[in-house]
């Protein structure tokens, strides 16, 4: 029974994806979960990290870690390029080789506080459909989302690499799962793990925009009427890099709004693409009375 | 075995030699339609030790570390991890200024460092200067700038020394204590 969790927001939920931050956040709430932030975080370097080197992409995620000890033995992150990136770092220790140990030394060292390897990284959505949780979620339902025709996205960084997948990795289905119970019409598509083009949204506007508009209209030709995603940057680069129009909403935000918290009208004003075509459909089955 | 290869493999931690050319990686890579070499391709590379190749390819700054090539390998390689070996290669050199893959990596490289959180209007700025690509997706910006998706102001962590100290950790001769 999870209570207190660490929260790390990472650089996205504290600017771009903010309705993201304030949608976990107030759910995890809702649900009885204590979320408590890390401490001084910093950013985790993600792919950037990589390219430069090694010891870098491990050094910056482990100073997260060990700044979460302070606070809870379950971390919760919601950026899933954040999340993939402390969940292999995690590992990488973990696995004790003579790099990762000589890594630890000189970590412990920059920092003057010891790794006790005691904290496990996990996504919000691994969270929200454990079975305990799926429970509270049904008990606490006010508002059906019946005639929300939606398509569940995972990206990549969810089910990639390995160590990080908590779902299957060609078919996940939790966020099926979850959206089901909430009332919600979960359409079949393939391309649920395809990839969204990630930074190549920023510097390569010619090779991001055919991606995303793939991916949109992939979704559409199932019937769907939203995307919903678990990632801040899968969402960014979905909402602001198609040529369509389909609202694009994180799974917090359709949580939320299922569990009846009052701000959720709020964070879906922050999108760049107006959320109003799919709640609309949503609305005239309240007002119906069903 | 070259020693390139030998490098290669050692740097990446990826069985290079193991691949036999079956390209599933590149049936399943979202890039590679966008790039001159494929992802199999760029491994036949290294297994050759064609250094020179591999480094002016543009699918090193394409890769976007999906690792989906990795999921679907019979062996296990991921790709991203080869090229990630290769970016560090060209970044260290100082090489390729005004491209616009490896700016942004340097931008936001050197926001972290500066700040140790992403600044993100800081990190557009100073990847926009690096290529100078002013015009382009300010429609964008100014409508995500609007909707107060992109920051003013630099979010700093008071450990930002601890932050820098890391991004020199790589100099540091490391021991195994305990
Ligand atoms: S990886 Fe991205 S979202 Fe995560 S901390 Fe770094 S900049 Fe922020
Ligand atoms: S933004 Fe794209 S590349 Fe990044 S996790 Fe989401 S799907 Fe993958
Ligand atoms: S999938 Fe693996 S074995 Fe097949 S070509 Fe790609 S790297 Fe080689
Ligand atoms: S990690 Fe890179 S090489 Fe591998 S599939 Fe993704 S983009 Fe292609």
């Amino acid at each position: 029974m999870v209570e207190s969790v660490g929260y790390y927001p990472g650089c996205s939920l504290h600017t771009s994806a903010r309705e993201y931050d304030y949608s976990s956040r107030a759910v995890l709430k809702a649900l009885g979960v204590v979320t408590r932030e890390i401490p001084d975080w910093n950013c985790c370097g993600a792919s950037s990290g990589h390219s430069r080197d090694h010891t870098l992409s491990y050094a910056l995620p482990l100073r997260n870690l060990i700044q979460a000890e302070e606070v809870a033995s379950d971390l919760l992150v919601p950026c899933a390029a954040c999340y993939s990136t402390l969940r292999v770092t995690e590992e990488y220790l973990a696995g004790g080789s003579k790099d990762a140990r000589i890594l630890q030394g000189k970590v412990e060292k920059v920092m003057g506080k010891p790794y006790q390897q005691k904290v496990k990284t996990v996504h919000p959505l691994d969270l929200l459909t454990r079975p305990e949780m799926l429970q509270k979620i049904k008990a606490g339902l006010k508002r059906r989302l019946t005639g929300m025709k939606v398509a569940p996205y995972y990206g990549c960084l969810l089910v990639r690499p390995e160590v990080a997948a908590f779902d299957d990795q060609e078919q996940p289905q939790k966020m099926d799962v979850l959206l089901r119970e909430m009332g919600a019409e979960v359409v079949r598509w393939s391309y649920k793990t395809e990839c969204c083009g990630g930074s190549l949204g920023v510097t390569q506007g010619d090779a991001a925009s055919p991606l995303v508009d793939r991916l949109v209209a992939e979704a559409k030709k199932a019937g769907a009427m939203a995307l919903v995603t678990a990632c801040p940057l899968c969402q960014a680069n979905l909402e602001g890099r198609q040529s369509q129009i389909m609202p694009v909403f994180y799974f917090t935000e359709l949580v939320g709004l299922a569990l009846g918290i009052p701000d959720s009208s709020e964070w879906l004003r922050g999108h760049l693409v107006d959320t109003k075509s799919a709640l609309d459909q949503l609305e005239g089955v309240i007002s119906l009375g069903r | 075995m070259t020693d390139f290869l030998d490098y290669l493999e050692t740097e990446s931690g990826q069985p290079i030699s193991r691949c036999f050319q079956c390209k599933k990686c590149s049936g399943g890579c979202p890039v590679s339609s966008y790039s001159d070499i494929k992802a199999h391709q760029a491994v036949r590379l290294g297994q050759l030790g064609r250094e020179e190749e591999l480094i002016s390819a543009p699918l090193v700054w394409y890769c976007i570390g999906c690792k989906t090539c990795q999921a679907r390998c019979p062996n296990g390689i991921d790709i991203s991890a080869i090229l990630d070996v290769i970016k560090g290669q060209v970044l260290a050199s100082g090489g390729m200024p005004g491209k616009p893959l490896p700016a942004f990596h340097e931008s936001f490289l050197a926001s972290v460092n500066r700040h140790g959180r992403v600044y993100e209007l800081g990190m557009v700025i100073g990847y926009k200067w690096r290529v100078k690509r002013w015009t382009e997706d300010k429609e964008l910006g100014l409508k995500m700038f609007a909707k107060g998706k992109l920051s003013l102001l630099p979010h700093r962590v008071s450990g930002r020394r601890q932050v820098r100290e890391l991004f020199e950790l790589h100099k540091v001769r490391g021991e195994i204590n305990g």
